[in-house]
């Protein structure tokens, strides 16, 4: 009990011990626990924008909108229509034509009926006639979706059913073939009214047919011409170069705090400032204001999918900012007092900029494209005259150690194309860029961000 | 601290609110930059064992369910962060190497206390770094030998023995300290 005693006294003195820690300690730690938000901000920033550009290219490229259907069904009929005119139908009508037609139109049916099995087809004219209700083998399409080896089977089933409809076009006369490609086409938009896709693996494409003008596969240029799995909106990959350009941008930047931030307090002191007690009024720098932002560059850029460009490049951008300063009364070093503001100061910065951005197509217009743009660039700083501020002495000073030399930034815009038929398209449109990284750890950009607001311009070269 | 207060200022840490933070910072800091001085020799080290500490406490606030008092959750994390550190510590880590010792109570006195209490802190902390960490550890935290031994990875008879030369120690030197405040050598403050 006794030694307790001597324990419970040392216990009781310790618990009275209070020590009140330095400034800096708090500091330290708010630095620390302030990187770890910073790097929670950037996964979310990053994860974001990889969600959003993800998303926005598998929807417009996977996406099977109404737009794609019709354009493709016109398509298709321009295709059909120039192979009747090109068929050479001699001796006949436009009513023994129509009449073959539907003679022709029931014999493929039959013949499509045939060759295709139950649940893998979509439903025929005479089949829905007679079973309105039914309009699609849901089931078998579906089950077909639904297998991982989706392709490979389509790859398969598309040779053999080739075949089989090679065959019964080759026993057809011309004009009949010809309108065998009205029938295919017809039970794929119905199909394609259904669940997008036709049913119908089947491409038209046999140079042992006579007097029949060929229609390429699906991997060649005339995409138009492919009927069935292949010819899924966009799905296919583009083979294409690169192509070089120029590119420009100006409009305004502005330093201010992170966007994302909900603590958006004003970049200049309140005035008069005191500290620790000092009964010494300081100085408050100005308000810094937005200013003039320009890029210029060159980029590279080349279709990734039917609807997407990726590109990169290489700039020379300049942000500015400005503030009031007075007079300048160091002929040695660039100092200003800050008393009796008389003029405005342009703090410029430099930056070598490497840009990677992914340009999506967001009409189906080929004639006069609207892309959305989106990416992520590194910066690295090359120089500034800016100025930092004392706000003991109220004097502004150069002084570029205090500035982050690599800027991330991200950036986002819509590119209009005028003169697409011209050897030298000009893209043009609003743009936004966010500099995700601070532009200092101290002084008057402390954690300060760049971004800016303008109209950004594209000049594509080397058109064919 | 009203209890709902302090639920309040835990909610808005764990949305990371700077403002929050900082008020429970400054709530604990002097208590545990106490505790924190008590481990070490030097006030630099204290500070940067806090630092280390709060972040921590920053860190996994969440893990603090409510059961027990949050200062005395924090004084925890304080007291490992300290071990830590003086295991890392090279200054530190000759002192600690604790040597397996037979158990013997050099001292069973029970003097009074009549030290003010940075006096009896600045006594603690002359001890060597080995006796004045047990001593610290059971005589101020509470924790058993037993624990203090899985701790610092020693045995617990280690820790007993630690202990109670270091409480011997102290005792002489608080002895010695009022007798010389007593004659006037010293005066207390």
């Amino acid at each position: 009990m006794e030694q307790n005693n001597f324990e419970k006294q040392v216990q009781q003195k310790m618990e009275e011990l209070k020590i009140h820690p330095s400034e800096s300690a708090w500091n330290n730690i708010e630095k620390r626990i302030g990187q770890k938000r910073e790097r929670r901000r950037w996964v979310f920033i990053l994860s974001l924008s990889i969600f959003l550009i993800l998303f926005t290219a598998f929807y417009l490229n996977y996406h099977p909108g109404k737009t794609n259907i019709s354009q493709q069904k016109n398509e298709r009929s321009a295709i059909v229509e120039n192979k009747i005119e090109n068929s050479n139908l001699p001796g006949k009508t436009p009513v023994e034509f129509n009449k073959n037609h539907q003679e022709t139109e029931n014999k493929i049916e039959k013949k499509y009926v045939e060759v295709m099995p139950e649940n893998a087809r979509a439903v025929t004219s005479s089949e829905l006639k007679n079973n309105p209700k039914r309009k699609i083998n849901d089931e078998g399409i579906s089950k077909a979706f639904s297998d991982s080896d989706f392709a490979q089977k389509i790859n398969k089933d598309e040779i053999v059913n080739d075949n089989k409809i090679k065959n019964v076009k080759k026993s057809l006369p011309a004009g009949d073939l010809a309108y065998s490609e009205i029938k295919i086409d017809s039970v794929i938009e119905n199909a394609g009214k259904n669940i997008t896709v036709a049913s119908s693996p089947t491409t038209i494409s046999d140079e042992n047919i006579e007097g029949m003008p060929t229609i390429k596969k699906g991997n060649e240029k005339d995409t138009t011409a492919v009927i069935g799995f292949s010819n899924v909106a966009g799905a296919k990959k583009i083979k294409s170069d690169w192509k070089s350009g120029f590119t420009f941008s100006s409009g305004k930047s502005i330093a201010s705090y992170d966007l994302l931030s909900q603590n958006k307090s004003n970049l200049y002191y309140s005035s008069p400032v005191t500290s620790g007690g000092n009964p010494n009024p300081g100085y408050s720098p100005s308000k810094l204001t937005s200013s003039f932002a320009f890029s210029a560059g060159v980029f590279f850029e080349k279709d990734i999918l039917a609807k997407s460009k990726i590109s990169f490049g290489l700039n020379y951008t300049y942000f500015s900012t400005k503030n009031k300063v007075g007079n300048k009364f160091d002929s040695v070093q660039t100092n200003y007092n800050s008393t009796n503001p008389l003029h405005d100061y342009n703090n410029k910065f430099y930056f070598v900029e490497l840009p990677l951005t992914l340009k999506l197509r967001l009409n189906p217009k080929k004639s006069s494209p609207l892309y959305w743009n989106a990416g992520i660039s590194i910066s690295e700083f090359i120089s500034s005259n800016a100025l930092q501020f004392n706000s003991d002495r109220g004097l502004y000073y150069n002084d570029n150690s205090f500035f982050n030399k690599t800027q991330i930034g991200f950036s986002t815009g819509f590119l209009a194309t005028l003169f697409s038929e011209s050897k030298v398209p000009v893209n043009i449109g609003p743009y936004f860029y966010y500099g995700a990284t601070k532009l200092a750890n101290k002084g008057l950009y402390n954690k300060t961000h760049f971004s800016s607001i303008g109209i950004s311009a594209q000049i594509l070269l080397n058109k064919k | 601290m009203r209890q709902m207060d302090q639920e309040l200022l835990l909610k808005d840490c764990l949305k990371q609110k700077p403002e929050a933070q900082r008020k429970l910072y400054d709530l604990f800091a002097p208590t545990m930059l106490g505790v924190c001085f008590r481990y070490t020799k030097s006030l630099e080290d204290a500070e940067d064992i806090l630092q280390n500490g709060f972040v921590k406490v920053f860190k996994h606030l969440k893990q603090y369910k409510g059961e027990g008092e949050l200062g005395a959750w924090i004084r925890k994390i304080m007291v490992n962060t300290a071990l830590n550190y003086l295991k890392s510590n090279k200054k530190y880590q000759y002192d600690l190497s604790f040597d397996e010792m037979p158990l013997h109570l050099v001292s069973t006195e029970n003097p009074e206390i009549n030290l003010q209490t940075k006096q009896l802190t600045e006594l603690i902390r002359q001890l060597p770094t080995g006796f004045q960490t047990v001593f610290n550890m059971h005589a101020v935290e509470g924790y058993s030998h037993v624990e203090i031994a899985s701790m610092l990875g020693i045995s617990d008879g280690t820790s007993r023995s630690q202990y109670a030369r270091g409480r011997a120690l102290l005792i002489d030197w608080i002895e010695k300290f009022s007798l010389k405040a007593q004659d006037g050598n010293y005066g207390t403050k």
